[in-house]
């Protein structure tokens, strides 16, 4: 089928929607200005394109904007590469997890292991927590549906995050 | 079928389709879920546009509805169908006989009904979702979801009629004398029959008597005297006599079964040629 038409459901115009989003984050030292809101755009069709997904209404930017403003690990100096690198890693996922879960979902999901296991590595969450939580969720894993995305990873998390004997040396250690 | 809108046109269409078929839950779809969705919008306007056998229809004269529009009254039009077809198929099956063919049985039993339980007029009208194994004597052509079924079952009823009015133990004895195993076989089994009733009258041999090896000869002998064209005449000539006589003249139980007889006349002189003429025919 013609991909024309494909792309013209996508290219709407959203440069206001996203501009007006920094009512809101400014208040965490967070502004997205005419430039980067344009670039943000371009990465967005660019991700699409990449990730072979239509958008539909508003587009999922300005969630992501809301979601992960309040981030202790947004500044003003990363803040439009972090967006454009959810965005991909969003769109990317969605495909990974056959769309069996919802936006909202997978952005509470992302946003509870961006601010917790990952320390705001954009690469470790997409490298591993969403990675293993997609392989989960393609096995047919669907707790995530009752906590809305919350709280799934701590079933599935392969690292160990915490160990008794690493504590007690570095106890001994401290006395 | 072509459709008076323009893919552009129907990208609201769609995009309203593909927001109903996530629930709103998602701002996004794969080009897969995509390219679906403006399948079953063209699909479900085409039926708007275009009847079950692709004439033309005008639903609202000479103009033209919205998109929208269009594809809202396509959608209701669909589920009428469905009701309507339902309604044929419930009338048909208390008296269905598939002479214990065990694929025509299994089709029209099982997979029929199937399709009324998982068919999805929003999001997939243009998938018929069943094989329909048991093959027809006419084609289903390009024909997609609702128009395909509705088109098979009324093949179905047809072929039912035709079947009624003959002796049910007739049709089993003439089904087992040319394959005695013919209830395993995936043979529209109503060709069978017709076939019989055809070459009997060619050769003027009396239904119900067991037919002699002087039949199959003499029936070779006809078959050789004559050209393709000449033969396949003939066929219609006596088909034509049948349906007036017996089904009321019906056309379309006359189109439908005239659909045999070119495949059927070149079948014939392979097997006069090759002298097999009882692999084709069971007088």
């Amino acid at each position: 089928m013609n991909e024309e038409w494909l792309q013209k459901i996508s290219n709407q115009a959203q440069l206001q929607k996203i501009k007006e989003t920094n009512q809101y984050t400014e208040q965490f030292g967070l502004v997205l200005s005419e430039e980067d809101a344009r670039l943000l755009l371009k990465d967005r069709t660019d991700s699409l394109k990449r990730q072979q997904r239509v958008e539909l209404g508003e587009g999922i930017l300005p969630k992501i904007i809301y979601t992960f403003c309040d981030s202790e690990y947004l500044n003003q100096d990363n803040y439009v590469d972090t967006l454009g690198q959810l965005q991909e890693i969003f769109f990317l996922y969605k495909n990974e997890m056959h769309d069996e879960i919802s936006d909202d979902e997978l952005l509470s999901f992302m946003k509870e292991q961006f601010e917790t296991v990952c320390f705001g590595d954009v690469d470790y969450l997409e490298g591993t927590c969403l990675a293993i939580f997609a392989e989960a969720i393609r096995a047919g894993y669907r707790g995530y549906q009752k906590t809305g995305g919350k709280g799934s990873y701590t079933e599935m998390d392969i690292a160990v995050r915490w160990d008794k004997e690493l504590f007690l040396e570095a106890l001994k250690d401290l006395f | 079928m072509e459709i008076p809108y323009s893919m552009e046109e129907l990208v609201p269409v769609v995009a309203e389709l593909a927001e109903k078929y996530t629930s709103k839950e998602s701002t996004s779809v794969s080009y897969e879920t995509a390219e679906k969705m403006m399948d079953a919008a063209i699909y479900t306007i085409g039926i708007l546009y275009f009847d079950g056998d692709g004439d033309k229809n005008s639903p609202a004269g000479e103009k033209l509805l919205s998109p929208k529009a269009a594809y809202e009254t396509g959608y209701e039009r669909i589920v009428q169908k469905v009701k309507e077809i339902q309604k044929l198929y419930n009338e048909m099956i208390l008296k269905f006989n598939a002479y214990g063919n065990e694929n025509y049985y299994d089709t029209v039993t099982k997979a029929i009904p199937g399709f009324f339980q998982f068919y999805n007029a929003r999001f997939s009208p243009q998938d018929h979702l069943i094989t329909m194994d048991y093959p027809t004597l006419a084609p289903l052509g390009d024909k997609r979801g609702i128009t395909a079924i509705e088109t098979y079952l009324k093949y179905i009823c047809m072929e039912q009629w035709f079947l009624h009015k003959i002796p049910e133990d007739y049709v089993i004895s003439v089904l087992t004398g040319f394959q005695a195993n013919y209830k395993r076989q995936f043979y529209n089994i109503c060709r069978i029959i017709l076939r019989h009733l055809l070459c009997s009258a060619l050769i003027g041999k009396t239904l119900g008597e067991t037919a002699a090896k002087r039949d199959y000869e003499d029936l070779c002998g006809k078959i050789v005297s004559c050209e393709k064209e000449q033969l396949e005449n003939l066929f219609v000539n006596i088909l034509k006599s049948l349906i007036k006589q017996q089904y009321e003249g019906n056309e379309n139980l006359f189109w439908y079964l005239a659909q045999d007889i070119k495949d059927f006349v070149i079948e014939l002189f392979v097997a006069a040629k090759e002298g097999r003429i009882e692999r084709v025919v069971r007088l």
